[in-house]
């Protein structure tokens, strides 16, 4: 059966694309799926790093739609899951390096391998995003719970839609249910209402997150993690099941009651 | 801005455009340019007569410019130059001449055009609409969208980017909508803004329009 390709943007940088790639990577090949995660941000490639696979790198995408090196050679097994490789971006070119017309090419031949392929789309919405977009059947929009994230991802939206792609999700990135709840921070219901597309999931604000991505580890990983905990439903949401929404509350209010056992300072 | 030099109008399934001055020839194509950007993607395809007046414009230009509204995804049916009207839509090196009087349009025209298009989806950020009619959204009108009509917007749903209403001077022209919460509000000449701190109240239809010359927002009893 022919795989999937699904393109990670946002619009607004910094918000998490790449995170969520490699975590939902990660958390699908652990329910037993093949993934290829294609990292398409020329010239500031993070994907690598973010997997900890940066030393391993000797052949990257640019060099395959360029036609020199096959993708055998240029795909990254990581060794710690069964199923998971990595196709770096190139770290010494520019944008103008990969052409949509290449990338629909190489996401065509990756589907035929893989279930999954995961691409990691550069922030903006010029060469780089129209590149990361132009093999993908489905995306998934990730913003974060500020109005100038809701403003990118709605201009991301209209881009998708008028470039044909129907089946938009969005993931709501590093919510924190404490300024949710005093009202210091959007919530869910009020993203939703302008942009409109259905929702994926929703990851919290996690410190976790920070440490595993220095280390190289997703944060999936790690089983105290509450990110690793929503990224890990959410990949099985992708993967076909029925997972409910965690409600927010319900993880803080627990996490504070450890906290005051072992009288420790809630943050 | 549109200025009485560049207008667009919609006629018989496609768009007039009249370029009415007499600059140079990449001025013109600048001003052209100008215009084609305030042009919604939706037009894309369309039909375009060029008017370019007194103008003379040799073999070369019309190529250009034929060439220049292609990029822009239009394509150039007829050219009228001097009164005369040269069908370009045809293969190359066919060319049909046929006199027709100068077309000269004014602003009274346009701003008393009845035509009305209905856009049936959200206009997300970024995305821009201009009609010289009424402008009808069965949608919102999401925060940094912008709709441009010279006639009438009316929003049937939430209104939260910029409307435009009466932008070729007629200041009859409202902006109705069932959630009236624009960043920013237009009514021909006026420009307006919602007062600061204000908690958005706006949950009840609402029109704005001008009365003694300022803009005001009134709830729209249907």
């Amino acid at each position: 059966m022919k795989g999937k390709v699904i393109v990670i943007t946002s619009g607004k940088g910094g918000v998490g694309k790449t995170t969520t790639t490699a975590n939902l990577g990660t958390a699908l090949t652990m329910l037993g799926r093949r993934v290829v995660m294609v990292d398409t941000d020329i010239g500031l490639r993070n994907l690598d790093v973010v997997m900890g696979l940066e030393n391993r790198i000797v052949f990257d995408i640019v060099d395959v739609v360029q036609g020199g090196t096959k993708l055998k050679q240029a795909l990254i097994k990581d060794k710690r899951f069964e199923g998971l490789y990595l196709l770096p971006a190139a770290q010494t070119k520019e944008k103008s390096a990969v052409s949509p017309h290449q990338m629909k090419n190489l996401c065509h031949d990756l589907k035929k391998e893989f279930d999954f392929v995961l691409v990691d789309c550069p922030a903006g919405i010029e060469q780089g995003f129209k590149n990361a977009i132009s093999g993908a059947d489905e995306a998934i929009v990730v913003a974060v719970p500020e109005v100038s994230s809701v403003r990118d991802a709605d201009r991301i939206v209209g881009l998708l839609e008028a470039a044909g792609l129907k089946k938009n999700q969005l993931i709501i990135n590093r919510i924190r249910p404490r300024m949710v709840k005093r009202g210091d921070m959007m919530d869910i219901e009020d993203m939703i209402d302008i942009l409109s597309v259905d929702l994926l999931g929703v990851v919290p604000e996690d410190e976790i997150v920070i440490v595993s991505t220095n280390k190289g580890e997703p944060a999936v990983m790690d089983t105290s993690s509450r990110a690793g905990d929503a990224y890990r439903r959410i990949a099985r949401r992708l993967n076909g099941e029925e997972v409910s929404l965690l409600p927010l509350n319900y993880s803080e209010g627990l996490m504070n009651k450890f906290r005051r056992m072992f009288k420790m300072a809630s943050r | 801005m549109i200025t009485e030099d560049v207008v667009i109008r919609e006629s018989q399934g496609g768009i007039i455009i009249c370029l009415n001055s007499q600059d140079s020839f990449p001025a013109l194509k600048q001003q052209l340019s100008e215009q084609l950007e305030t042009l919604d993607d939706l037009l894309v395809g369309v039909q375009v007569v060029l008017d370019v007046g007194q103008r003379k414009l040799s073999k070369k230009e019309t190529q250009e410019l034929k060439n220049f509204l292609l990029e822009h995804g239009l394509h150039l049916k007829r050219l009228v130059s001097r009164g005369k009207s040269v069908d370009i839509s045809g293969n190359k090196g066919q060319v049909e001449v046929v006199s027709t009087p100068t077309a000269r349009f004014s602003n009274q025209e346009i701003g008393s055009s009845e035509e009305t298009i209905l856009i049936k989806r959200t206009i997300r950020s970024g995305q821009k609409v201009f009609f010289p009619g009424n402008i009808v959204v069965l949608g919102d009108v999401n925060p940094g969208a912008e709709v441009i009509a010279g006639g009438n917007v009316l929003v049937m749903g939430s209104m939260r980017g910029m409307a435009h209403a009466g932008a070729l001077g007629s200041e009859e022209a409202v902006v109705a909508a069932f959630r009236l919460n624009p960043t920013q509000l237009r009514i021909a000449h006026h420009i307006t803004r919602p007062p600061e701190g204000q908690v958005s109240a706006g949950n009840d239809p609402e029109m704005a329009s001008i009365k003694s010359g300022k803009v005001i927002i009134e709830d729209l009893k249907l």
